[in-house]
């Protein structure tokens, strides 16, 4: 794995804060949902037809316990859910790095490295669903 | 002859100004005479939603208005008839289905949920929706290129912003998903109009954002303080039955 440091082009989008900007709006308005207590506990589809959890089951109850600052019962609920939360605002950092330096960063990675990538994710999205289902998420 | 006399006559130099002369616009793919009809149409919907950046910035969004909005009341009507469809069909068999087994579910308003896929609703969306595409897409354009002009990013006419909101209905194909599919092409909806206003209008994304977040926050604010007057006035009269 490389990283290349390169000079930003004038104009040129910053992603991670575009994303940053909408998904705060969005956290904003559920919020205010949540202050007026009007977030309507939705019943999972597939957990329903099934009986098992699907991988992003407790999403909502995440939400929650954020809202309540209980990180430790967010991450129970959804481990996975949550490490991608924390991947998302880690590039929000890098959005503003992008923003106050004026660089980018490219993260140069090989086939095998891609790969193995690629694999690791999807081993750690069925470990989570394996965990979901034996704790009764 | 002075030299005053000659200077005149040339033409006068390039500014040096140290930018770079910007390369022509290329054609949207939906817009070119050249291309069939659906090959232009699916082009253009491969471009918007895997090459936003690249599809706003290059091509030329500051003609007419007329393709554009005959792509957007297109895939708008696409996407209300599916989600009517799921509205009918699927989302009310999975519901009943979902209410037999937890009929006592805390939070769910299992009517509210129910009511909104009757066949008499699909037929109405199926008439009404084009109706309300064009209303909808002039309402939207306009409220985005007010809230630019506020944060003077407006670096192009009217119609470059209704055709960034026209092309961005392509995410409203999400709409294919049950359930989720709605919540998804707002998100993705959000995104694309500020990436879109940004390359089109050749503003930064911090103006392009304002002009497409601030209406929602707005909207967010007026929502909490509605709650907060009734909040207030059942307070007040809980005080004044406990006064007398």
């Amino acid at each position: 794995m490389k990283l290349k440091s390169t000079g930003r082009t004038k104009g040129e989008l910053n992603l991670p804060l575009v994303y940053f900007m909408v998904t705060g709006t969005c956290i904003l308005m559920v919020y205010v949902l949540y202050l007026a207590k009007q977030i309507p506990r939705i019943p999972c589809v597939f957990k329903t037809l099934t009986g098992y959890p699907c991988p992003t089951c407790g999403a909502t109850r995440v939400i929650r316990s954020l809202f309540q600052f209980d990180i430790v019962s967010a991450f129970l609920r959804n481990p996975l859910l949550f490490l991608a939360g924390v991947v998302f605002i880690a590039w929000v950092f890098y959005g503003f790095y992008m923003l106050f330096s004026g660089k980018k960063v490219q993260v140069i990675l090989t086939e095998k490295e891609s790969r193995l990538l690629r694999w690791g994710v999807m081993i750690l999205f069925f470990i989570n669903w394996i965990y979901l289902a034996a704790a009764g998420v | 002859m002075n030299q005053d006399d000659y200077s005149e006559q040339l033409p006068s130099p390039p500014e040096e100004t140290g930018s770079i002369p910007e390369p022509p616009k290329l054609i949207v793919p939906f817009e070119d005479p050249t291309k069939e009809f659906f090959t232009g149409l699916f082009e253009t919907m491969k471009l918007v939603l895997f090459e936003p950046t690249r599809f706003f910035r290059d091509y030329k969004l500051d003609g007419s208005i007329g393709r554009p909005l005959l792509f957007a009341v297109m895939i708008g009507w696409t996407a209300a008839t599916v989600s009517a469809m799921w509205g009918t069909v699927v989302n009310k068999s999975i519901l009943s289905y979902l209410q037999e087994r937890m009929p006592d579910l805390e939070g769910v308003d299992w009517e509210r949920l129910a009511s909104g896929g009757s066949s008499m609703d699909f037929a109405f969306t199926l008439i009404l929706a084009p109706i309300f595409i064009v209303f909808g897409l002039f309402i939207i354009a306009g409220v985005y290129h007010l809230f630019l002009m506020i944060a003077k990013g407006a670096n192009k006419n009217f119609e470059t912003t209704f055709n960034v909101v026209a092309y961005g209905m392509v995410t409203r194909l999400a709409e294919f998903i049950p359930f989720c599919g709605s919540l998804i092409a707002w998100i993705y909806g959000l995104v694309l109009a500020i990436i879109g206003l940004a390359g089109a209008h050749k503003t930064d994304s911090g103006k392009a954002a304002f002009a497409v977040l601030a209406p929602v926050l707005l909207c967010c604010f007026c929502i909490l303080m509605i709650f907060m007057m009734i909040g207030a006035t059942g307070f007040m009269a809980v005080l004044n039955k406990s006064l007398r």
